[in-house]
C-alpha cells in the first residue's frame, strides 16, 4: 500500500510537471493549428537559461522566472512574426517542417555553445519531507503548486481579458475574428509568445531535478503529444487531466512493471497515445476536434 | 443614376480558381443608405464577391473602393475597421461564448496597447452589446453559450456581432437561410429599421426573392460570375435573362 501511494504522489507531481510543461504545445496547437515541434527545444532553453542566471549570479531557478518569461516571450513573439506567420495559413507539412528546422538548430547550436556535456542546477532544497509515509522531493511538490496557479492564471487571462477572448476566438474560427476588426498574426504571435515562455520557465523549473543537455528536447515533444490526446487541444483542465493521468501511468508501470524503470517513460507515453488512437481517435475528451481553447 | 459617391464599389473585378472565373469582370456600386441585393444561382460567385469585398480573397485583377479609398490590398481586419462589417453564409459565431460574449469581441480589437488589452470592456461597449441584444430580441439569451442556440436566433446573433462595431455598411450573406418565417419578418424589421433610423447601408445576398422585394432598392444578379442584370425587383424580375438563369425557361 506504501509503495502504491508512495507511486500515486510522484505520480501526481510529475503530472503537475507534465501539464504546464504541454501547455504551450496544446494551445498553439489548438490556437493556429501548428503542431510545434520545437516545443521540446524551448523547455531545453529555459533550462539553460536557470542553469546560466544560476551559475553566473547563483539566481534561483524558480526567482530566474521573473527573467526568463518575459524574455522568452519576446523570443516566442519574434519567432511567430518572423517566421510562422508566414507558414501558418499554409498546408500543416510546411508549419511541421519550419519547426522541426528550428527543433534541429536550437538543439544544434546550444551543442555548439555548451558542448553536449550535461549540467545541473544543484539547489540547496534539492532533497524532500514526509506527508502520511509518503517522500515529497520538495522541488517537485513547488512545481506541482506553481504549475497550478500558472494555469489558474492562465485560464483566468484566457476568460476574463479582451486579449485572452480574442486569442478564444481566434482559435473558435479566424475568418470571423478577421472580420471584427482583430489582427489575427498579432494574436497569434502573443499566443506564440505566452506559449514559448511557459514552454521554457516549465524548462526552468525542472532544472534543479534533471540533467540539461542540447538533445534533451525531443522526448517532451513526444510526451508533449500524448498529453494533448489525453487532454485535448488548448484545454487547460485537459492539460491537467492529461499531465495527471500521463504522471501516474509512467509512475505506476515504472512501480510495478519489472525492468521497465523510469527510463522507459516514452514507451509507456507513446503505448498510452496508441491505445488511446485506437479506442478513441478524437482524443480521451474529445479535444482532437477541432481546436476551441475553454 | 445616384450623383453620390459610392460607398462601396468594385471596379472591373475578377477572382479566378484554378482556371475558374468565380468573379468575372464584375462592376457595382452601392449608396450609402442603401438596401441592395445581390443575386444568382448557387455557384454564381456572390459568396466569392463577398469574400473579395472583405479582403478573405484577394483578387486577381480590378479594383475596389470604400467610402472613396481603394481597399483592394487593404487586409481583412483594417477593412472592418475601416467599417465594412458581414456576415457569413455558413454562421460563424463562437459556440463556447455566450452571447453577451460574442457581442464583446466584435468589438475588442481597436489598435488598442497590449496593457489596455488585459482590462475587461469598457461600460460604453457593453452597454451597446446589450442594446443590440435587446433591438435583436435575444435578451433572455444574454448568459446563454452561443452553442446552444438555434439556427435563427444564431443568425441574429451574428448580424448583432457585425452592428457591434457601428459599420457604414452590412453584406448579409443569406440572412434568412434556414430560418423560420417569424425570424425573418424580424430580421427584415430590422434591417428596414437601421436603414431608416441610423442610414446603414445593406447589400444582401439572398435567394428569398420576397425579401428581397420587400427591401431593395435595387438589385444585381450574377450568373457564371459575371454580373447578369442590374434594376429594380420589379426590373430584374421580369427580366428574361434572370428568369432563363434561374429557370432555365
Amino acid at each position: 500500500m506504501d509503495q502504491f501511494l508512495q507511486a500515486l504522489a510522484s505520480g501526481l507531481l510529475l503530472g503537475g510537471f507534465y501539464a504546464v510543461m504541454v501547455l504551450g504545445f496544446s494551445i498553439i496547437w489548438g490556437v493556429m493549428g501548428v503542431i510545434n515541434l520545437a516545443h521540446g527545444e524551448f523547455r531545453m532553453i529555459g533550462a539553460y537559461a536557470a542553469w546560466a542566471l544560476f551559475r553566473a549570479f547563483g539566481l534561483d531557478p524558480f526567482a530566474s522566472l521573473v527573467i526568463i518569461l518575459p524574455v522568452m516571450f519576446v523570443v516566442g513573439y519574434a519567432l511567430q512574426t518572423i517566421l510562422l506567420n508566414r507558414v501558418v495559413e499554409r498546408p500543416h507539412l510546411m508549419a511541421l517542417l519550419v519547426t522541426f528546422g528550428v527543433s534541429i538548430s536550437l538543439a544544434n547550436l546550444y551543442k555548439v555553445i555548451y558542448s553536449a556535456d550535461p549540467r545541473s542546477v544543484p539547489v540547496s532544497y534539492n532533497g524532500s519531507f514526509e506527508l502520511f509515509g509518503v517522500t515529497m522531493p520538495i522541488v517537485k511538490t513547488i512545481i506541482f503548486f506553481l504549475a497550478l496557479l500558472i494555469m489558474g492564471l492562465l485560464h483566468t487571462f484566457l476568460h476574463h481579458t479582451r486579449l485572452g477572448k480574442s486569442i478564444r476566438a481566434a482559435a473558435q474560427n479566424k475568418d470571423a475574428a478577421r472580420i471584427v476588426g482583430i489582427e489575427i498574426h498579432k494574436v497569434y504571435a502573443i499566443t506564440a509568445g505566452i506559449c514559448i515562455a511557459l514552454t521554457a520557465g516549465a524548462g526552468a523549473m525542472l532544472s534543479p531535478t534533471q540533467a540539461i543537455f542540447p538533445f534533451m528536447g525531443p522526448p517532451f515533444t513526444l510526451k508533449a503529444f500524448t498529453i494533448t490526446a489525453l487532454g485535448g487541444l488548448g484545454r487547460i483542465p485537459g492539460a491537467l487531466l492529461g499531465g495527471l493521468l500521463l504522471g501516474v501511468t509512467e509512475l505506476m508501470v515504472a512501480t510495478y512493471v519489472p525492468g521497465i524503470g523510469t527510463n522507459l517513460g516514452v514507451a509507456v507515453s507513446f503505448v498510452l497515445l496508441v491505445v488511446i488512437l485506437i479506442v478513441r481517435p478524437q482524443g480521451l475528451l474529445g479535444g482532437l476536434r477541432p481546436m476551441e481553447v475553454e | 443614376m445616384n450623383s453620390q459617391q459610392p460607398l462601396l464599389e468594385g471596379r472591373d473585378v475578377y477572382k479566378f480558381f484554378g482556371g475558374l472565373a468565380a468573379v468575372n469582370g464584375v462592376d457595382f456600386a452601392v449608396y450609402p443608405g442603401e438596401i441592395v441585393g445581390l443575386i444568382g444561382p448557387n455557384g454564381s460567385g456572390k459568396t466569392t464577391l463577398f469574400d473579395c469585398l472583405t479582403r478573405l480573397q484577394t483578387i486577381d485583377k480590378g479594383q475596389i473602393f470604400f467610402k472613396g479609398q481603394e481597399i483592394t490590398r487593404v487586409r481583412p481586419y483594417q477593412v472592418a475597421r475601416m467599417g465594412l462589417a458581414r456576415t457569413f453564409q455558413v454562421i460563424r459565431v463562437y459556440r463556447k461564448m455566450t452571447v453577451l460574449e460574442n457581442m464583446l469581441i466584435s468589438r475588442q480589437w481597436r489598435g488598442e496597447g497590449l496593457l489596455n488589452m488585459l482590462r475587461p470592456s469598457h461600460p460604453d461597449t457593453e452597454r451597446r452589446a446589450r442594446h443590440l441584444i435587446q433591438f435583436l430580441q435575444l435578451e433572455h439569451l444574454t448568459d446563454e453559450l452561443a452553442g446552444h442556440l438555434s439556427g435563427g436566433q444564431r443568425r441574429l446573433l451574428e448580424i448583432g456581432m457585425a452592428l457591434m462595431p457601428d459599420p457604414d455598411i452590412l453584406l448579409l450573406d443569406e440572412a434568412t437561410s434556414g430560418i423560420n418565417p417569424t425570424l425573418i419578418e424580424i430580421i427584415k424589421d430590422r434591417i428596414r429599421t437601421l436603414n431608416r433610423e441610423q442610414g446603414k447601408t445593406f447589400l444582401l445576398i439572398e435567394h428569398n426573392i420576397n425579401f428581397i422585394a420587400d427591401l431593395c432598392s435595387r438589385v444585381y444578379v450574377l450568373n457564371f460570375g459575371e454580373k447578369l442584370a442590374e434594376g429594380t425587383p420589379e426590373e430584374i424580375m421580369e427580366n428574361e435573362a434572370v428568369i432563363e438563369a434561374y429557370f432555365g425557361a
